[in-house]
């Protein structure tokens, strides 16, 4: 946190009339002091290229044709109104639990550049509600500098001062007010998992507020406190109105920008299972693995029409890789390199793991905030598979791939 | 009256989105039942059922080039595993020679293979034995025939090794069998 991010929200909570904003300190509580409006990036053509209304809600960009439309697809099978038998409808909202709900970017504009950049680049489990989370895209610093240049205005960090009693208040307020109900706090005192958990029978009635509230943990390196007063006042997309004043917000964005955090608990280090002894087959691992997870971004393109997902066709901004998961020829005719000639899934990377089996353990690497050089982890923006599963996968191939 | 009518209906399907993209095979596989027949064909094919996935297809003609060219792929593959006279393979090679030719083929190693297999059943061995050799080098078989093709087309060791291959991987291990002449060659080399 810049020492200068706490003045403006900070001096203003505290009433300082000697340099506060006035216009904001005399506003009523609706009407929070407007964010900087810095001249932004067009970067609407890498948006495009990079497909990111497939899923989020982006001002001033036209949404995904419907039938690319994750996240309005899933919405409409939960709904009942996507147009298919009741059996079946039945059968699908039982499966599909992930990319339900996305964050509108309409309120990205309260967010620091620098950490969407960050973020784009290296991104984490920011909602603990969510199953899916931002994949790791296949970008250069200077796009990723680029798309947050588009998103957020280039606001100054603020100068600094800090009120203990304020964040006092806040603290108080975020108890009474039930915050935890939705967000999670990891490292604060305030961190209520258990009542967390509770909240999660709100996710249906309250459109995905629950599963869309961010960690708050990331909340002081995601805004400035003035900004996040001003978000916590007048929110917009899933986060619900809260009804409080000004004043409220601020003692609350003190609160959740000072409170001390403790460190995040130490990652298990990945322990590879070994291989498994017992005979594994294509029918397992397909019905285990394959078919349940790979095979919705890794299909064959001919059934749906041309799209065989963004790991057979290209999407994402990703290039075609034409690997088609969904069959036991399929995954043996490998995928495309970058120079799109075709080359083994099960060919032994320089340590000797079978390359299939190094995108499934990458995965894992990314979600304790590492990245393995050259690999993507897999499944994208999903949960690291279970070991037991990559183990699963692993013996298959060692075995030497029995139908 | 019945051009208001026509209309409504135009309009009806011109707004109603095409369910055909990423992730939507599940969706094809549901309510398609053109997408529906071909699967099944190509599951018979899968388990060795080369007559009745034959059989699932016949008289079937599609209105999707895509599905047309699948349902020639698993006629092809059925006529090239069944193969009952040599005009039958004979359009097989043509047509899996186009396939590795056309756009969507080109970088589809499982043509290739199939190619090598209908290569083989009409005595063109080194043009088949080209297409293995470097599927088999790059770690691209696609399936037990493609060993057990290229076992046939090879001595010794290596002969032994792609049988061997062709028996970890094939759930028919009669698929595998490989002429008489060589089973001296099998023993010797174990």
């Amino acid at each position: 946190m810049s020492p200068c991010a706490f003045a403006i929200a900070l001096v203003i909570a505290s009433g300082c009339s000697a340099c506060s904003d006035r216009s904001a300190s005399s506003a009523p509580p609706s009407s929070p002091p407007p964010l900087p409006t810095v001249a932004r990036v067009d970067a609407s053509a890498l948006i495009e290229k990079l497909e990111c209304t497939r899923c989020h809600e982006i001002p001033a960009i036209a949404a995904a044709p419907r039938e690319k439309h994750c996240v309005r697809c899933h919405q409409d099978i939960h709904a009942g109104t996507f147009a298919t038998d009741p059996p079946t409808l039945a059968r699908w909202r039982g499966r599909i639990t992930s990319l339900r709900w996305a964050p509108s970017l309409a309120g990205a504009d309260r967010l620091r550049r620098a950490w969407i950049r960050d973020f784009l680049l290296a991104p984490h489990d920011l909602r603990p509600g969510l199953v899916a989370q931002m994949p790791r895209l296949a970008i250069t610093a200077e796009d990723a500098a680029r798309l947050a240049a588009h998103l957020a205005p280039d606001v100054p960090e603020s100068a600094l001062a800090i009120d203990p009693a304020i964040a006092a208040r806040g603290a108080e307020l975020f108890r009474s007010l039930a915050c935890g109900r939705c967000h999670r706090f990891t490292g604060a005192i305030a961190d209520d998992p258990a009542l967390h958990e509770q909240g999660r029978d709100q996710v249906e009635p309250l459109g995905g507020s629950w599963a869309l509230a961010p960690d708050l943990r990331h909340a002081r390196a995601r805004m400035q406190p003035a900004q996040l007063a001003a978000w916590i006042a007048e929110p917009r997309g899933a986060m619900p109105r809260l009804g409080v004043t000004l004043d409220d917000a601020r003692a609350l964005a003190a609160f959740i920008a000072t409170t001390p955090l403790a460190a995040p608990p130490p990652r298990t280090p990945i322990v590879r299972l070994p291989v498994l002894a017992r005979a594994v087959t294509w029918g397992e691992v397909e019905a285990k693995v394959f078919r349940h997870v790979c095979w919705h971004c890794h299909a064959v393109p001919d059934f749906a029409r041309g799209d065989g997902g963004p790991g057979n066709s290209g999407g994402f901004g990703f290039a075609p890789r034409g690997l088609d998961l969904s069959s036991y020829a399929g995954i043996s005719a490998g995928s495309l390199d970058d120079a799109g000639e075709r080359r083994s899934v099960f060919a032994p990377l320089d340590e000797g793991t079978p390359r299939l089996v190094a995108h499934l353990l990458a995965r894992h690497t990314e979600e304790a905030g590492g990245a393995v050089p050259g690999i993507r982890g897999m499944p994208l923006g999903l949960p690291a598979l279970p070991l037991a599963d990559i183990q699963l996968v692993d013996a298959w191939i060692r075995q030497g791939r029995p139908r | 009256m019945l051009k208001i009518a026509l209309f409504a209906v135009a309009a009806a399907i011109a707004a109603t989105p095409s369910r055909a993209h990423a992730c939507m095979n599940e969706v094809e596989r549901t309510h398609n039942d053109d997408v529906r027949l071909v699967v099944r064909a190509e599951k018979l094919l899968e388990s060795g059922a080369y007559r009745q996935a034959g059989k699932v297809l016949k008289g079937w003609r599609f209105k999707d080039t895509r599905l047309r060219e699948r349902t020639l792929d698993v006629r092809a593959i059925v006529a090239l595993r069944l193969r009952s006279s040599k005009d039958d393979v004979a359009w097989v090679t043509d047509h899996f020679k186009a396939r590795t030719e056309s756009k969507a083929g080109e970088k589809d190693i499982r043509f290739r293979a199939l190619l090598a297999e209908a290569y083989f059943a009409t005595g063109k061995t080194d043009e088949a034995r080209t297409i293995l050799a470097d599927l088999h080098k790059r770690d691209l078989m696609p399936d037990e025939y493609a060993y057990v093709t290229l076992a046939k087309l090879s001595s010794g060791t290596e002969r032994y090794e792609l049988w061997k291959a062709c028996r970890t991987k094939a759930k028919n291990k009669d698929v595998c069998e490989l002429p008489a002449d060589t089973v001296g060659a099998k023993r010797a080399a174990s």
